[in-house]
């Protein structure tokens, strides 16, 4: 008897779930990428042929049943290159964010609780940075360091960090004053406790919707980047960079701009849908 | 009495349905109610019973979809309220019905000036120039009592109290001379002194001929204000009926119920419900078990670019007290006379400025928090609202089990013991799993007491445990922590602003006012023979159901 009934009862995250599964745009957006992920991890298994190797006798030709996508001026295969470049956007979006996610919450969250003067030191320390001009400080860093993946993990992360920790802050000080922390007080936990089981949690509905739309971003910075050549180098390839050159020569060979512009929005345009639809279903009733 | 055949609005067989996840909601089923002209009516019902929404769907206030009237008209002056194009519907409210709501602050805009609110509505509704209209605002503002009403028109609603808030509230719905106001719960947020003011402000109304329909859950107030009732349980009537008759002889059982569950400030019979008194409470504690001596806690005002402090607000000042060990001292006061600071104060949650602490013959005031721990056990708190004291993140288990957790306490496998709190406070233990959403404010309110009884303490805080409750449940809640006195010794510092529910349950009272005690004595004495003015004030405020003679008089008052 006890056992069935506790099967009935939802916690609040199957509950949001619930909620998103009736949300087609999001279900799409999901779909969408849970597919460009999975694709970019079977790249290799997909197509015959490297990312790298060059058929300059064949050269720049449009889609054929031998190349889907057509070839780049080098001859080689476009759908290849885009997957293999997935590769690097995709992960360049998810860990910097994961790593903007890190900082952020922890720095949010230990400004927003602790208040006071420690709360106005930590955030100013936020304000400073966000002065400074985030392009020359990641071209300084490529400049000094050189070019290094991990790193433009890392530069990307350390600059999106920002906005999330004033967030995370904001909505700490709302959670802060609910009663159930002031339990958890007097209940003897420690403020360690207390910020990790009692604030954290309540705090990550709005973090993780900001989250999504924070992915996009960083996948078009590094696409920035890369365009200025200060993010991945050929022949590695990556959205950025194959949009940076299909520009170079779309009036002669238009796909090699389509393709990869069309990858990028419906990207985009999915982790917009998702981080939408994850809104409405963390939302508080 | 003004008795007239002629009705001002007719609501017949109203059915509202809302449409969820989860099925079909149905509530309201069938609903039919009258209000003559110069009529104060009563609709009465628990959280959940259908009342808001009645009276929302008679101004189509309800929000469709969800909402859909399935069937039903609300006749107001020959027009079907529930049909009428928007654009002469929008006509009526305001000026034909006005309407209350219970939270003054969020039915003011925050973001314009309540000058600007109350003359851009005069405007809409009537041929009014600007300076007209502003003028006219002064007025009524003058009217409803405001003080000054000239400068408030250039305040925001943040600078307003909650009871000054609900005076402009009032004043907007009053000032178009509607023919019929809707107020939902307009006092339930409110001081009961404050309350009294406005029930006497709205009763002037009635001499002018507006009707009112009052949805309320306080059953004192429709004592001394309404002419009639309507009582509704679970989207449905099941009485009606003129206020005295129903007063002595309810038909329906539910009502009865409800009557019985109001507290009664005066009520002298049925002394089994009623504490010990706290002179043979005070000698079984030898010392007493928490003693405080001159507290005070104070809070900087800070002003100006470097924050120098140019003043303190004396939330707790210089205060003594003492509570045996078992026995219940109730606090009173206003909001704003500082007994939740001195609450949170004596169990550690607020820091103290100066002052003692004593806790079994140990000094705990101005410990730091690693060396306060041992005792916080000892100590604990009880909130009012149900709504905001779990986190919503963790399962009734985790909730119940981590305090014991964080002191080595948990000697059983976690489930077992959170089914033994449950079962502690007349859960069943199936919620154990269950996360606080799916509970109502009563259920979160015994989850709540169950965390704090987890630790075994002997002191708990009760800080308007019951105030956010429906009557019934307020009763339960009472019951059981009286039982649990009984049971385990535990010591309660019991605060709230309603006399009569700290009445049910304490020996001792302390009457609080601006950061002072300002009287103090056994709980009878307290209430039969105040002492001081303010006490009187307070205890005058209170509506007590059944008393004939403040019925006319609050019926009466100019």
């Amino acid at each position: 008897m006890v056992d069935r009934l506790d099967s009935i009862s939802v916690s609040p995250r199957q509950d949001a779930w619930r909620r998103l599964k009736k949300n087609r745009p999001a279900m799409f957006g999901l779909f969408v990428l849970a597919a460009l992920v999975t694709l970019s991890i079977l790249a290799p298994w997909i197509t015959p042929y490297s990312y790298a190797e060059q058929n300059l006798e064949l050269g720049p030709s449009a889609p054929s049943s031998a190349h889907w996508m057509g070839s780049d001026l080098f001859g080689r295969d476009l759908l290849t290159r885009m997957l293999y470049g997935s590769r690097i956007s995709l992960a360049v979006g998810f860990i910097a964010t994961a790593v903007a996610l890190l900082i952020g919450v922890t720095w949010g969250a230990l400004a927003g609780y602790l208040g006071g003067r420690i709360d106005a030191l930590m955030m100013r320390a936020v304000d400073v940075l966000y002065a400074l001009p985030f392009t020359i400080f990641i071209i300084l860093l490529m400049v000094v360091f050189g070019n290094n993946i991990i790193l433009l993990f890392l530069a990307i992360g350390a600059v999106e960090w920002l906005t999330m920790a004033r967030i995370v802050r904001g909505q700490v000080l709302h959670v802060k004053q609910q009663d159930f922390v002031e339990a958890a007080v007097s209940l003897g936990l420690t403020r360690l406790q207390i910020i990790t089981r009692h604030v954290i949690p309540n705090v990550m509905g709005p973090v993780i919707v900001y989250a999504t739309l924070t992915v996009p971003n960083v996948i078009l910075l590094e696409s920035f980047l890369s365009f200025l050549g200060l993010g991945i180098q050929p022949p590695q390839s990556s959205w950025g960079l194959l949009i940076s050159y299909g520009v170079e020569t779309m009036e002669e060979y238009p796909w090699l701009l389509i393709y990869p512009a069309a990858l990028l929005s419906l990207t985009l345009f999915s982790l917009n849908f998702l981080g939408d639809g994850l809104r409405d279903a963390l939302s508080e009733r | 009495m003004i008795r007239t055949t002629e009705k001002l609005l007719s609501v017949n067989d109203l059915t509202v349905h809302f449409d969820t996840d989860e099925g079909v909601v149905e509530a309201v089923n069938d609903v039919s109610l009258d209000i003559r002209p110069g009529e104060i009516v009563g609709l009465v019902g628990e959280s959940g019973s259908g009342k808001t929404v009645t009276a929302q769907s008679i101004l189509r206030l309800v929000p469709r979809p969800p909402a859909r009237f399935v069937g039903g008209s609300a006749v107001f002056n020959g027009e079907d309220l529930l049909t009428l194009p928007i654009e002469r519907l929008r006509r009526i409210r305001g000026a034909g019905i006005s309407m209350i709501f219970q939270e003054p602050m969020t039915a003011l805009s925050p973001l314009h000036r309540v000058g600007r609110q109350l003359s851009e509505m005069l405007r809409f509704h009537t041929s009014l120039d600007p300076e007209a209209a502003w003028k006219f605002g002064v007025e009524w503002l003058d009217k409803v009592g405001l003080p000054e009403p000239e400068q408030r028109m250039s305040f925001y609603p943040h600078h307003l109290s909650g009871g000054m808030r609900q005076r402009v509230m009032i004043a907007m719905a009053l000032m178009l001379k509607p023919r019929l106001i809707i107020a939902d719960e307009p006092s339930t947020a409110l001081d009961v002194t404050v309350q009294a003011q406005i029930f006497r402000l709205l009763m002037r109304m009635k001499e002018e001929d507006t009707s009112m329909l009052l949805i309320t859950h306080d059953l004192a107030v429709v004592w001394e204000v309404c002419d009639r009732i309507y009582v509704m349980k679970d989207s449905r009537l099941v009485e009606r009926g003129d206020i005295e008759p129903i007063f002595r002889e309810p038909a329906h059982d539910y009502t009865r119920s409800l009557l019985r569950a109001v507290p009664r400030l005066y009520e002298t019979g049925d002394s089994a419900r009623r504490p010990e008194t706290g002179a043979r409470q005070a000698t079984m504690g030898r010392n007493g078990l928490l003693q405080v001596k001159n507290l005070r806690v104070w809070f900087p005002v800070k002003k100006g670019l470097f924050a120098r402090t140019t003043g303190h607000v004396k939330a707790v000042d210089d205060i003594d007290l003492a509570i045996a060990g078992g026995t219940t001292v109730g606090l009173v006061g206003e909001s704003g006379s500082g007994k939740t600071t001195l609450g949170r104060a004596v169990i550690g949650l607020q820091a103290i400025n100066d002052g003692s602490i004593v806790f079994e013959d140990a000094e705990i005031g101005g410990l730091n928090k690693r060396r306060l721990k041992p005792w916080r056990r000892n100590l604990q708190m009880i909130f009012q609202d149900p709504y905001s004291s779990l986190n919503p993140r963790m399962t009734v288990m985790d909730i119940l089990t981590e305090g014991l957790q964080e002191h080595g306490l948990l000697d059983m496998p976690k489930r077992d013991k959170a089914v033994q709190l449950l079962e502690e406070v007349e859960l069943r233990a199936d919620m154990a799993n269950r996360y606080p959403f799916e509970f109502s404010g009563g259920e979160r309110q015994r989850i709540s007491i169950a965390r704090a009884l987890s630790l075994e303490p002997k002191f708990i805080v009760c800080d308007e445990a019951v105030s956010a409750l429906d009557v019934t449940i307020q009763a339960q809640i009472i019951e059981l922590l009286r039982r649990l006195q009984a049971r385990y010794g535990i010591a309660y510092l019991f605060i709230s602003h309603d006399l009569s529910v700290v009445r049910q349950l304490s020996g001792q009272i302390l009457v609080m006012h601006q950061g002072k005690i300002v009287e103090r004595g056994r709980t009878d004495d307290v209430i039969f023979n105040p002492q001081h003015e303010y006490t009187r004030t307070l205890l005058d405020a209170v509506p007590v159901p059944g008393d004939l003679e403040r019925r006319r008089r609050m019926r009466t008052a100019k």
